[in-house]
Parts: structure tokens; C-alpha cells; sequence
């Protein structure tokens, strides 16, 4: 019997729909629980405390969860092991055993171990020297200027999505120089130029450098053994005949090793990704560095 | 519901094809054409000229029911060496399509050889079907549209050639002659109303080299394109285990493979990026080639360099009988192809294409505002082809042909940065503007050669250039203080030389051997400036020029050991300059005709070799944005490696239906894969061009994909249904440190379904296709967290994703539809169609975006598509 085509295609259409209905591929991954471990090891300067929250699932209010219960914490530095205990009244932070004199000193390793419900969570690393400011220099623009104010650049044509979703306002550029000793050694720097809150703005930031992680070796080096660094934040206004007003600028020079680079390079975009956690057995990150920073007001 | 209209619209379809007319009605089973051509003369009033000696002894089978004398007539004649040619209204004539007159003397060991042609154009067809049934034995013609047989004697054999889209033609020949030239009708799939009552059709055919695919321009034509335009590429995904990377957009994907590790050829000629406009439609323009290869995994040795799939495409010679010339408007650009003989020994094809989007929009605007002030804004934006065959033959053992392909993408810009849909707030004077000038394209110089040196013994020689060449120059004016430009350039040229000698030493041998060299050349240049300030900037300058050699030796046997056996072993040799690296890759085919129409299983195993690899900059805005930048392995990265394994088998059980089924197994090793997945071009300026910098960004991998395909392929009188469904994993990880879990690939796409239904009348064409696979793997998150910053102690919340890929889109789902109406007007043939896009308007998820400080969990999808209808219009002159 000759097969008619209208058979065929009933039969083919049928199976589309009974694989189009029968196949489900959406997979909603389950919450496990995991623990969130920070710490920041200051260079010459008292043991800091460490921040041990929990994962919320994604239903859950967004607040920091502590621990449903106490983990045992300590820290290996500078030939010393050093328990931490809960602080009394932060359920999230942990404190050094009082009476720890311990300052870890440039070159020392460390490691940090988490022990919570049977699990070890564990984070090493080692202090880099001592980093410290030794010039500022500010220059901000004279009169404001015309600014795009776009936080990305986000075109496709898949979606024939053409807005570039971009606006216009005003600003006040301000360079900022900084400068700062230089160790010789291979480690890496972020520079921040954070003004007062109510100014910053991301939409402006995009085309400008108000924050930088480099390595320290490509900074501009200088007389007497220091290292400069230069960035632009923004400032902005309502109009273009509106005055510079007055501001506090912090100034923010943070040194640390590759792995430090690699998480402060990889936080700043939540929207798209986690940062790089170098804690084994939970996320977070347990970092060597050595801060120095300077506030210091900006005005006409 | 979606089911429901797609039913609706098919039943709208078969309605709308059976109203047509039908005047004449012929049966016939087992008639003597003789007798059928004279109750055909009395249906129709149209007397047939030809030749009684010709047909004396054949015998005819078929139905017709119609309104078309020359399809009634064609209807006779299927299946036997004749071409209906109408010399006036009434009257017909049937013109031999055999040769019988060798044109060379005899060979005295009794070798068949000759040439298969188009029996309308003269051109070669390569990859038609040559079977001796009542030796057991049959071949493909290689690019010459040469085979041959040896040792059969002096007896008179039977003589089936078959090649898609063509008119399956019978015939007997004496094989103590050399030089048969079969020409072949390409009439039969567009012929209505025909039923040709013959069994002989449902037979596998053995000479299928395993993994191919292999479709002629006229059956492409016929499977549904992009936007109306008729697309090699995007025809080719309507197969069992191809599909594309984006909706309408990206590389084509084989079987779980990268969209990089495709060759893609033209005329012998390797092309680099086969994209226009953002890869919406490929440079592979359907009617400019004469027929498409695909390889699929176990691709034979003569071909190298790739992982996965070889597309090698064939640009017709042009017309040996007639010139011609037909024009294309479609909704994305207009083209023209006109061929003609220039001699009794010389052809030639010239095609164009060119979109015309600035044309309409204009490339150029003047403005000017209330106080005076003028600029000028650009939108320009176009792409265009131009493909150029000149084919010479100087005596009947040899042939000549030159090929010349060009093709490039232009983009042109200069707008205010706060665009939108609105095109009103554009038309003005902007102080803060972007200019954004790129482009890209490719250029190919072909040069064939081939001779048949003796009966036994077949050259084939191609010489080429190929170039890929990119430009991205970019100026942003985000401020008046600030200022952003970027000239970055891509260039890669190939030059090769290719021998090829096809030896025929026995019936149950075919053997091709050949040697292979070609000299790649690298370079990128990249000058970028950045000014934060007037007084403070950023400076990137750097260049990279790399030259390497790659050669390759290779042979292939075509063994017959008995009737239903043939064996295809190969091995591929090659070393690659740079790195010295030496591998071999063996490959080897069997394929088993159990029962001729019930059951041929076929079975591959293959290894391949890719030197290049495809990298991308996945930091920087600024540059690499269109271009595609292959490096060369040895600079950070061995080559990369894989194998497959394939078993599949065929079955003609169901009258005028292909069933296939194919399950296939593939690893690979050394395939880059990114070091940092989420990682992708958020900032202004990267590390750079350097190839050890951006090979830094990527990590060696290992990949693995298995699958199973199922394939049906349906075509009667009017009916074109071409079906496929495929269950595919695809999974990767890296190994370079430590080996990470296997996660899925990007593209895995567990289960993939496709199917178009044609239905080609009179004066309709309407047809419908539909598109339903898995959504592609994203990484979705498990939890949230917080982090504080370590100097100002403000809280950020992330989402955490434990695993890559661990999550999908929805399901894809889009169904097109298409009408065409065909009419004479003013001496021409005229086609005018309607296609539309997502007919119903199923916006589908093509990515997702998570914000971890919203409160509510939740995606936000990035939509495709939607509804776009898209007109053209064909003439043919």
C-alpha cells in the first residue's frame, strides 16, 4: 500500500509533540549548605577577626547567616597557633584567644583551618611587606563636563536589543596621584579612589579609573624608590554651571599576592559571578595584604 | 497549543496544494515507452520526436495526473537516459543522454570509465553514484565527475547512476569502451504530479562514504534558509546532528562539537570565518554551488586539520549549454548568478551579492541643530559577495578551472551614545558619540587542474590562496575630557598546494593518494589609546607576526571485497612547522549491505588532528570584538586531538523513504577551553594581543560527546519531509593543572528535534519547518552569600554557582513557514515568496542574568526573536 504523505507527516508531527511534552531538561540545583570564611591579615597589625557565615538558600531574606552552630577555629602564623572563639554578641565573627600578641610580619605564612560539623575548611597564604603612602596629589577639572553615564557596553543581536541604555549628565573629573615605597618585590597592588558615597556612580566609572589591581613592577617608578600610580574618579553634578562642592576623598593603596589580584579583580561584578575563593572546603577568601589609606577633603 | 497551530497551518497547506487543476492522466506498468509515448501524443496533443531505435526494448512504469505535457512526458521517460527538450508548444523531443559513441578507443582490459554530468548545465557532479548491479559493484565520482570500473571484459553491463536531486538514470553499456559521459536530469523532484512505479529505489546504496552528507545545490534550495535567503549553512542544520550555536546566529555545531573545529572549503580553498552579518547568514549563498559535502566525524584522508566536520563545497563551472541569469531580492539583500559558455571547452559562472540595509536607512546623515551646529552621522552597514568560476577544457582528458571567491563585512558608525529605538533623538549634533569602523571578510584564488592520465589513473592538483583579513577601528567620546580609540587588525592568509591521484588498479579497489602543503601566516596589530584625562593615559601597542608551515601525505582505499562489503581504510600523515609536531591519523569505514533495502549498517572509526584553534581576547572591549583570531598550536598549546567512533545503519524498507539511525562516540584532547568560564569582556582595555597572552586566558581540555541520531527522509512527486531527531551529550573539562569534572559543553543539547515538510506545486512552493531542541547549559545558582570589602567593610551579596553548566534554558521552540508563487511575466520565470520567522511568536530564552542583591531569586531572560516577515523575489531570465 502506497504510504501518503499526510500519514507521514501526522506521524512525525506526532512525535514532536510527545518529545516536545515528554522531555524536560530545567534542572533547579539544591541548596547545600556551605560555609563562608573571611579574613584579612594586616601586615604588622593585630590578628583580625574572622567572619564565618553560612550560604542562604536562594528563597531565603537576604541577612548574613550565622552557623547553626559553633566551629572550632584556628590560625597557624608566624610559628604560632592561635585559637579563635566566637565573639560575644556578633554570632558571625570570630575573635583571636585573648592575650594573642601575634602580629604577622612581611614574609610570613599562614594558614587558617575551619572545622564545622565535621568538615575542614582551610585557607594559606603569606603577609606581603608593609605598604605606605608617601604622596598624594589631587587635580580636578575646572568646570564640569558633558558625560555619558553607561555602566556597560551591551549590545545583541540575538535579542535585536540596540539600547545601549546610555544617558547624559555632568561631572568633575578629578586625577588623583599616588605614590607610595616600592618593596621590589612581585606582588600586586589595588588603588582605590573612593569619594564620599553620595558621589560615586558606576554609570561614570565605566569609562573613567577611579580603582586599579596591577602589578606593583608596572607602576610608574620614581625617585627615590617609589612606585605612582594615577587614576581619574568622577564627580558628579546636576548641571554645567554647578560649582565643585566640597568632598572627602579616601584614599585606598592595598598590596597583596596573585591570589589577592585574582579575587579583587573577580568581585566587582556580582551580577555576572562569585569572586575567586582560595578557601578550600568553602568559599570566601583568607588574604595576606598590608593596607594603608589617607582621607583627605577635595575642594575648589 | 504550539502543536495545535502548526497542524492547523499544515492542513492549511494541503489544502490550499490540492486545489490545483489537472487535465492529464496516464497510467502505465510495464508498457513499452513506444506504445506509452503514442497514448501520450493522443492524451496531451503533443507529438514527440525520437528516435525508435533509442527506445526499442524499454519499458516504462508511472503514474501522472497533471496540467504539464513536459512533466507527463518526463514522467514516461523516468529512469531511462533521455532529456525532454520542448522544441515548440507541440512538440517534444527526447535527446539521449548517453554517450554511446566513446570518444576515445576501447580499452582492451575492459574498463568503464567516464564522466557524470548535470544533463541541462554539462557540469561535472561530483559524488554521484555509479552502481553495476549485475556486477555487484559502484563508485563515486570524484571532483571531475570522473569514475571508474576495470577488468569487467567486453560484455555489455547494466548502468545505474543516481545522484541527489537528479534523475536516477538505467542504462547498458559495453565495457571494452572507454569515455561514457552519463548526463543526468534535473528535473525530477521539480516535476508534478508524477509517480514513477518502480521498486528498484529502495535500494542503500554502498558507495556512501560513511559520515557524508552529501546534497546538491537544487535539493538545498528546497530546505528552508535564513530570512528568506536560501543558506548552505543554515539548510545543512535540518540534518540529524547539526544544528547552530545562536537562534538565527553562530558556527554550526556536529555533533557536539566546537563551532571551530569545522573546515570549511570552496573549490579546494580553506575558508576562515564563512559569516555575514554577525553570523546571521553564511558566505555559502545555495545557488552558487553545484553540490555540498558534509563530513560528519569520520571524514575520508585526504581531508585534515579539523576535529569534527568537513564542509566542502563546490562552486558550479557555469552553463555548458545555454546562458542563464537569475535575480534574488530577499529581505536581507538582493543577488544576481548568471553562467554561460564562452566556447564549445569553456564556461563561466558569475555570482554577486549585496546587502542593502544602508541603502534604504542611508549611510550618511547631515544634522544640524538650533544654534547651527552640524555633524554628520553614519549607519552604514553592508556585506557583499562576489564568487567567479571560469572552467576550460582543453581536450576531453583534462580540464582547467579557476575560482575566485571575495566577500566582506562593513560596518560603519558614528552615533550619539544615548541611542535608542526612538531613530527621531539620533538626528542631532553629539558632542559624546562613539565611531565604530570594522571590517571583515575573506578572499580565495582557486586554480584546478585535472587529468586523466590513463584509463586507470585520475590527477588532481589544486592550488590556492586563501585570506581572512579583520579591521576594528573604535573611537568613544564618553566626555569632553575623555576619549577612547582602538585600531586592531586581524590578517591570516593560507597559501597550498594540493596533489591528488586516483588510481583504479582493480574492480575492488579505488585508492587515492595525495601530498598536501600549506603556508599559514599570522599577524594582529593592535594600537589603542585611552584618555581618562588630557593629561593622563593609557597607551596598549603591540604587534604579532607568525609564519608556519603545515604538510600532509595521505592515501585512501576503496576496498570491495564482495558485493555487500566495502571497506574505506585511510591513514593521514602531517607535521606542523611550528613545535615540529609529527602526527598520524588512521581511519577506517566499513560498510555491510545486509539486505539492500532492509538493513546497511555502517561503521567508522576515525582519528584527526587540529593545529589552529580559535581564541578570543575575553577581557577587553576595545578590540576583538567581530574578528576571529586563530593561533597556531606550539605557542602554549599542543595540538589538539580526537577520535569518534560511529555505527549506524540504513533502511529503504518504506517506498520513497530514507530511515536512518546513527550512534556515535567522540573524545578529544587538547581543545582550549576558558581558564576563568566567567570571565567575559568587561573591561576597556586587556592584557593584550600577544598569542602566549591570550593562549594564558585558556587551559588544555578534554571534551567527549556521544549520541544517537535518527533520520527520515521522505520525498515523493510534490513532497519534500526531511526529519531528525538526536539524543546528544556533550561534556568538557579542563585538565591542565589537575582534571576538573566533566561538565556539559556550552552547546550540549541533550535532545534536538527538527523537521521541514515541502510541498512544491505548480505555481506554489509552501513550506513549513519547526525547531525544537534543549535549552543550552547555564550555570545557575544554589545559594547566596556575603562578603564584606577588608578596608570599608561594606557588604556585597553573590550568587553561588557550585558547578558549570549546571542549569538550562527552557526548551527552544520556533516553527517558520514559507510560501512561494511561481509565474511567467515579461519573458522571465518569476518567484515570489513570504517567509516567516517565529510564526508564532515564541520569544525564547537565549540567556539569563542574575542579580544577587534584588531580594526575589530570580533570572532575567534575554528574549530572541520575534515574528519577522520577510518577502523576496526571484527571477529567473
Amino acid at each position: 500500500m502506497r504510504q501518503t504523505p499526510y500519514r507521514t507527516i501526522l506521524t512525525v508531527l506526532t512525535a514532536v509533540w510527545v518529545l516536545t511534552l515528554t522531555s524536560c531538561d530545567a534542572v533547579v540545583p539544591a541548596h547545600e549548605e556551605d560555609i563562608v570564611i573571611e579574613a584579612w591579615l594586616d601586615t604588622g597589625q593585630e590578628l583580625p577577626a574572622v567572619r564565618i557565615t553560612s550560604t542562604n538558600a536562594l528563597g531565603s531574606p537576604l541577612s548574613a547567616s550565622p552557623l547553626e552552630s559553633p566551629a572550632r577555629v584556628e590560625l597557624d602564623v608566624a610559628g604560632s597557633r592561635i585559637a579563635y572563639l566566637p565573639a560575644s554578641g556578633d554570632p558571625l565573627r570570630y575573635l583571636p584567644q585573648p592575650g594573642t600578641t601575634v602580629r604577622p610580619e612581611a614574609g610570613d605564612r599562614f594558614e587558617l583551618r575551619v572545622e564545622h560539623e565535621g568538615r575542614e575548611s582551610t585557607a594559606l597564604g603569606r603577609m606581603p611587606s608593609m605598604i605606605r603612602l608617601t604622596d598624594i596629589s589631587v587635580l580636578a577639572a575646572s568646570e564640569p563636563t558633558p558625560v555619558v553615564l553607561l555602566d556597560s557596553l551591551n549590545l545583541g543581536l540575538d535579542s535585536l536589543a540596540l539600547d545601549v541604555n546610555a544617558t547624559t549628565g555632568f561631572m568633575y573629573p578629578v586625577q588623583v596621584s599616588v605614590s607610595w615605597e616600592d618593596n621590589g618585590e612581585d606582588d600586586w597592588i589595588e588603588a582605590r579612589l573612593k569619594p564620599s558615597s553620595e558621589f560615586s556612580s558606576s554609570l561614570i566609572d565605566f569609562f573613567l579609573l577611579p580603582s586599579q589591581v596591577f602589578p606593583e613592577s608596572s607602576a610608574e617608578p620614581g625617585a627615590g624608590g617609589v612606585r605612582t600610580w594615577q587614576g581619574v574618579y568622577a564627580l558628579p553634578v546636576a548641571a554645567a554651571d554647578t560649582p565643585m562642592p566640597e568632598h572627602s576623598l579616601n584614599v585606598i593603596l592595598i598590596r597583596g599576592d596573585d591570589r589577592f589580584a585574582q579575587f579583587a579583580t573577580s568581585r566587582n561584578t556580582p551580577e555576572r559571578r562569585e569572586p575567586i575563593s582560595n578557601v578550600n572546603g568553602g568559599l570566601g577568601f583568607v588574604g595576606g595584604i598590608s593596607v594603608d589609606s589617607l582621607r583627605v577633603n577635595v575642594s575648589r | 497549543m504550539l502543536i495545535r497551530i502548526a497542524l492547523l497551518l499544515l492542513f492549511a497547506i494541503l489544502a490550499l496544494s490540492e486545489a490545483e487543476a489537472q487535465t492529464i492522466r496516464l497510467q502505465f506498468r510495464d508498457t513499452p515507452v513506444s506504445e506509452a509515448l503514442q497514448s501520450y501524443t493522443e492524451e496531451s496533443g503533443v507529438d514527440v520526436v525520437y528516435s525508435p531505435l533509442l527506445v526499442a526494448g524499454l519499458r516504462t512504469s508511472c503514474r501522472y495526473r497533471g496540467t504539464s505535457e513536459r512533466d507527463a512526458l518526463i514522467c514516461i521517460m523516468s529512469g531511462h537516459p533521455f532529456r525532454v527538450d520542448a522544441i515548440s508548444r507541440r512538440q517534444a523531443v527526447l535527446i539521449p543522454l548517453v554517450d554511446n559513441e566513446p570518444s576515445d578507443p576501447g580499452d582492451p582490459t575492459g574498463i568503464l570509465s567516464g564522466f557524470v554530468v548535470d544533463g541541462a548545465s554539462g557540469e561535472a557532479l561530483h559524488g554521484a553514484h555509479v552502481i553495476l548491479p549485475g556486477v555487484g559493484s559502484g563508485a563515486v565520482t570524484n571532483e571531475a565527475g570522473f569514475f571508474a570500473f576495470p577488468g569487467l571484459g567486453s560484455r555489455p553491463v547494466s548502468v545505474v547512476v543516481t545522484y541527489l536531486g537528479y534523475s536516477r538514470l538505467d542504462t547498458t553499456v559495453t565495457a571494452s569502451s572507454s569515455f561514457r559521459r552519463f548526463a543526468l536530469d534535473p528535473a525530477t523532484f521539480l516535476v508534478s504530479g508524477v509517480v514513477v512505479e518502480e521498486e528498484a529505489e529502495r535500494r542503500a546504496d554502498l558507495t556512501i562514504t560513511p559520515g557524508l552528507i552529501s546534497v546538491s545545490s537544487r535539493e538545498l534550495q528546497q530546505l528552508p534558509g535564513t530570512f528568506g535567503n536560501t543558506d548552505v549553512l543554515e539548510s545543512l542544520k535540518w540534518l540529524p546532528g547539526v544544528q547552530r550555536t545562536g537562534e538565527a546566529t553562530g558556527g554550526l555545531l556536529v555533533r557536539g562539537s566546537g563551532p571551530d573545529q569545522n573546515l570549511y572549503l570552496i573549490d579546494g580553498a580553506p575558508i576562515y570565518h564563512p559569516w555575514h552579518a554577525f553570523s546571521l547568514i553564511s558566505t555559502f549563498q545555495t545557488d552558487t554551488f553545484k553540490d555540498v559535502s558534509l563530513y560528519r566525524g569520520a571524514f575520508p584522508a585526504e581531508f585534515g586539520g579539523r576535529l569534527s566536520a568537513v564542509l566542502d563545497a563546490e562552486l558550479r563551472d557555469g552553463s555548458r549549454d545555454e546562458p542563464s541569469a537569475t535575480i534574488e531580492v530577499s529581505g536581507l539583500n538582493a543577488s544576481f548568478l548568471m553562467e554561460s559558455p564562452i566556447s564549445d571547452r569553456s564556461s563561466f559562472m558569475l555570482s554577486g551579492r549585496r546587502s542593502y540595509i544602508d541603502r534604504l536607512i542611508g549611510r550618511t546623515h547631515p544634522v544640524e541643530d538650533a544654534s547651527g551646529r552640524r555633524d554628520t552621522l553614519r549607519t552604514g552597514y553592508y556585506f557583499y559577495d562576489w564568487s567567479a568560476k571560469f572552467s576550460f577544457r582543453p581536450d576531453s582528458r583534462s580540464s582547467v578551472s579557476v575560482s575566485w571567491y571575495a566577500g566582506q563585512d562593513v560596518l560603519d558608525l558614528r552615533l550619539p551614545f544615548d541611542l535608542s529605538l526612538d531613530f527621531n533623538s539620533w538626528l542631532r549634533p553629539a558632542d559624546l558619540f562613539f565611531e565604530v569602523d570594522q571590517s571583515w571578510g575573506n578572499r580565495i584564488l582557486s586554480t584546478r587542474y585535472q587529468r586523466l592520465l590513463t584509463s586507470r589513473l585520475f590527477l588532481s592538483t589544486v592550488l590556492f590562496h586563501s585570506e581572512y583579513r579583520a579591521r576594528e577601528n573604535t573611537f568613544i567620546r564618553p566626555s569632553q575630557t575623555s576619549a577612547v580609540a582602538s585600531d586592531y587588525s586581524v590578517d591570516l592568509e593560507d597559501t597550498g598546494l594540493r596533489v591528488v591521484l586516483d588510481w583504479y588498479p582493480s574492480l575492488a579497489h579505488q585508492v587515492r593518494v595525495g601530498a598536501e602543503t600549506v603556508r599559514h601566516r599570522f599577524g594582529s596589530d593592535l594600537d589603542a589609546l585611552v584618555d581618562y584625562t588630557p593629561t593622563l593615559s593609557e597607551p596598549l601597542v603591540q604587534s604579532s607576526q607568525t609564519t608556519t608551515t603545515e604538510a600532509s601525505v595521505f592515501i585512501q582505499d576503496i576496498w570491495t571485497p564482495g558485493p555487500t562489503v566495502r571497506v574505506f581504510p585511510g591513514v593521514r600523515a602531517s607535521v606542523f612547522g611550528k613545535g615540529g609536531y609529527v602526527r598520524i591519523a588512521p581511519r577506517l569505514s566499513v560498510q555491510w549491505a545486509i539486505d539492500p533495502t532492509w538493513l546497511i549498517i555502517r561503521g567508522a572509526a576515525s582519528s584527526h588532528v587540529q593545529y589552529l584553534q580559535r581564541i578570543r581576547d575575553r577581557n577587553a572591549f576595545l578590540y576583538d570584538l567581530v574578528s576571529s583570531r586563530w593561533v597556531p598550536v606550539g605557542s602554549g598549546a599542543d595540538p589538539a586531538r580526537s577520535s569518534q567512533f560511529s555505527l549506524g545503519a540504513e533502511s529503504h524498507v518504506l517506498p520513497r523513504t530514507i530511515l536512518r539511525v546513527n550512534g556515535f562516540v567522540r573524545a578529544g584532547r587538547g581543545t582550549l577551553l576558558p581558564e576563568d568560564e566567567f570571565q567575559s569582556k568587561d573591561g576597556l582595555l586587556g592584557p593584550g594581543i600577544e598569542v602566549a597572552t591570550l593562549l594564558g586566558q585558556y587551559d588544555s581540555g578534554e571534551e567527549r560527546s556521544r549520541g544517537i541520531e535518527l533520520g527520515m527522509e521522505t520525498r515523493s512527486d510534490r513532497w519534500t519531509l526531511i526529519g531528525s531527531f538526536t539524543r546528544m551529550r556533550s561534556e568538557n573539562r579542563i585538565i591542565e593543572s589537575h582534571p576538573q569534572p566533566w561538565r556539559p559543553s556550552r552547546f550540549d543539547t541533550p535532545r534536538a528535534f527538527t523537521v521541514v515538510v515541502a510541498r512544491e506545486g505548480n505555481r506554489w512552493e509552501l513550506g513549513t519547518s519547526i525547531d525544537w531542541r534543549s535549552g543550552y547549559p547555564v550555570s545557575v545558582p544554589s545559594a547566596r552569600y556575603q562578603l564584606e570589602d577588608p578596608v570599608s567593610g561594606e557588604t556585597t551579596w553573590y550568587y553561588h554557582r557550585p558547578e558549570l553548566n549546571n542549569g538550562r534554558l527552557p526548551a527552544y521552540f520556533r516553527m517558520d513557514i514559507r510560501a512561494a508563487y511561481r509565474f511567467r511575466m515579461a519573458q522571465a520565470q518569476w518567484s515570489t515568496g513570504l517567509t516567516i520567522y517565529n510564526l508564532i511568536n515564541h520569544r525564547n530564552v537565549v540567556s539569563q542574568s542574575w542579580d544577587p542583591s534584588r531580594p526575589e531569586a530570580r533570572p532575567d531572560n534575554r528574549l530572541g526573536l520575534p515574528l519577522l516577515p520577510m518577502l523576496d523575489v526571484v527571477i529567473d531570465l
